[in-house]
């Protein structure tokens, strides 16, 4: 495997008003295809550290061997390779303001990497379909959301195709909503092969693109470990207590077990969904739900009907109750019927980022609960509901 | 009770226009030479080099400092004995008034630099352009924009300060109008008209500076 990148010893000090040592004595190689996460509290001094690889800074000490040359030294052969051949993303995308998205694109590789504008274009538009952002190529970035921003920075430094590339906490400057469409890229990036030293404070995201996980705190490297042991075997308390300030899976899950307890339930998330929405249901249990709500069935059929909640339930086969229930009250029980050969994953709902499922059991069983707070698994359950629902008839 | 009377504007109309044209034309060439004179004094207030922006510092702080008048009288006069060069009264006046806006640009300039964030200049490097060529194609797009109302504001004042040409018998339409005005006695319809078209020339630069400034509001409000 060719090596991309070799850090031998690296430090660097600032004097500004007083000594301050960015970071010092750190020592790690990147092969190509590799990824490396820089993670830890801030001032640690891996931002440092990744605009020092990027020529932005310069080391007090040490080597950069880039491709194979040192460039510690002052020589200006070496330099001009690490702007060919490093590309870096800015927090705060750093676009052209006076250029529109093409340009931004297409400027650089035209200029430097002597390309013919049409070739750029073409480039551009591709990197720029396959990221789903062709439809803004003619924007001026300051009509763009952040995260649109953010994605066509990283389009940008892809173009100038290079050997490796860094990205500075790319992630740190847009709201949460808008971050996962950045990560997803990155993942993209990382599956293809493309060597990448990404400074995050993501770890779950550092976990999932990491060859390797360097943690730096207060400028030294105290641990080089594959994502999986940096995260699951732990034996640093540091770094342990670092870990613990950020909740890996911001999933939780519960579960209630008992009658009672899923009465309960039942009848507490009913008083979440808004007047008139709809319960999307996959998978009927026959009598058993009714037989579970037992006396509180009627409370909640009253509320449900009060509040003109609907249910969109898919169902291997309709009981009798159900039926009883449809007739009575047919725009509020929408009911289809699943092809047979279709896999149902459980008896479950959504209601907003929670994924509720209803466990029966054997007749006779107590019921119970399982509910995952999870946005995106409640999300892919929401695409199966909806995939369920145009393949399955609607019973009539 | 005085006579007005306009036939002696009316009568060397001519004689107005060829001095309003030279203020024109005189005010385009200080504006061009002046405005490139300014950014090169501006970049090379911003090198790297040791004691090379001291120097464009101190021709910055001297050439504003000097009034104008002062300046193009000693151009006239004190320029041709020390370097050697005689000018005719228009190409000094130009020179001159050249100088003067220069200085005024690179400040400009420099504030307008300042303005455009660190990081503009390192997306440049990071993708492999020079520091000349960010300059060139990333820096000075963003800051010219930005400089504009300031810049534009500038030249009216410059067309206005092309009146002190005067001084040095520059053609220019205030120096024509004394030159009328000695002849014919009739100095108060001669220096109204003056004043009629100096009105006539400001008044739409003015409304164009207006206007690109509001537009250039606007649309920093969009953002």
């Amino acid at each position: 495997m060719k090596r991309i990148l070799e850090i031998k010893n690296l430090s660097k000090t600032f004097y500004d008003n007083k000594k301050h040592t960015a970071f010092s004595n750190i020592s790690f190689i990147l092969d190509e295809g590799e990824v490396i996460c820089l993670v830890g509290p801030s001032g640690s001094g891996k931002s440092t550290l990744l605009r020092c690889i990027a020529g932005l800074e310069n080391p007090d000490e040490g080597d950069i061997i880039l491709l194979g040359k040192n460039r510690s030294q002052d020589d200006r052969e070496a330099i001009e390779d690490t702007k060919n051949n490093v590309s870096f993303v800015f927090q705060d995308y750093n676009l052209w303001p006076h250029k529109t998205v093409l340009e931004n694109i297409t400027f650089a590789p035209v200029l430097k990497n002597k390309m013919s504008l049409d070739e750029a274009r073409k480039l551009a538009s591709d990197l720029l379909k396959r990221f789903d952002l062709y439809d803004k190529k003619d924007a001026y970035p300051d009509f763009l959301s952040g995260g649109q921003k953010q994605r066509v920075a990283i389009i940008r430094a892809l173009a100038m195709k290079p050997k490796l590339l860094l990205l500075d906490e790319i992630t740190s400057a847009l709201d949460p909503e808008l971050i996962s469409s950045v990560l997803n890229l990155i993942k993209i990036l990382a599956k293809e092969g493309q060597s990448m030293i990404v400074v995050t404070h993501h770890l779950k995201f550092a976990t999932e693109i990491a060859d390797r996980i360097i943690f730096l705190d207060g400028g030294q490297l105290i641990q080089q470990a594959s994502a999986r042991d940096f995260i699951y075997a732990q034996n640093n308390t540091r770094i342990a207590d670092y870990l613990q300030m950020f909740s890996l899976n911001r999933q939780e899950i519960n579960i209630y077990e008992g009658a009672d307890q899923f009465q309960a339930f039942q009848l507490g998330t009913l008083k979440r969904f808004k007047e008139g929405s709809s319960k999307y249901v996959v998978g009927s249990s026959g009598d058993r739900w009714f037989e579970a709500m037992g006396d509180f069935y009627k409370t909640y059929e009253t509320e449900r009907i009060n509040r003109k909640i609907s249910w969109r339930m898919i169902m291997y086969s309709e009981s009798v109750r159900d039926r009883d229930l449809r007739l009575r009250c047919p725009e509020l029980n929408v009911y289809r019927l699943i092809p047979k050969n279709f896999e149902n994953p459980a008896n479950y709902y959504v209601i907003e980022d929670v994924v509720v499922i209803q466990i029966f059991g054997k007749e006779g069983d107590e019921p119970a609960i399982i509910e995952i707070k999870n946005k995106d698994v409640a999300k892919s359950y929401m695409n199966y509901f909806n995939l369920l629902w145009e393949q399955s008839t609607p019973i009539e | 009770m005085y006579q007005w009377d306009w036939n002696v504007v009316i009568q060397y109309k001519y004689v107005f226009i060829q001095g309003a044209l030279v203020t024109l034309w005189l005010t385009f060439l200080v504006v061009i030479f002046g405005s490139i004179l300014g950014i090169l004094v501006g970049l090379v207030r911003r090198s790297k080099v040791p004691f090379i922006p001291t120097i464009a510092k101190i021709y910055i702080e001297l050439f504003r400092a000097f009034p104008i008048l002062v300046l193009l009288i000693w151009f006239y006069y004190v320029a041709p004995i020390i370097l050697g060069i005689q000018f005719s009264p228009f190409w000094t006046a130009v020179v001159a008034l050249s100088i003067s806006l220069s200085a005024f640009v690179a400040e400009t300039f420099r504030a307008a630099v300042e303005s455009i964030p660190k990081n503009q200049f390192e997306s440049g490097t990071t993708l492999g352009l020079s520091q000349m060529q960010t300059m060139f194609y990333i820096i000075l797009p963003q800051a010219v924009k930005n400089m504009l109302p300031n810049l534009l504001g500038l030249y009216v004042e410059q067309l206005k300060n092309t009146s002190l040409a005067s001084v040095i018998a520059v053609g220019e339409v205030l120096h024509q109008a004394s030159t009328i005005s000695s002849s014919t006695y009739r100095p108060l319809e001669v220096y109204s008209a003056v004043a009629v078209i100096y009105l006539i020339l400001v008044i739409p630069f003015s409304l164009l500076a207006d206007w690109i400034e509001k537009r250039m509001n606007r649309k920093m409000r969009k953002l």
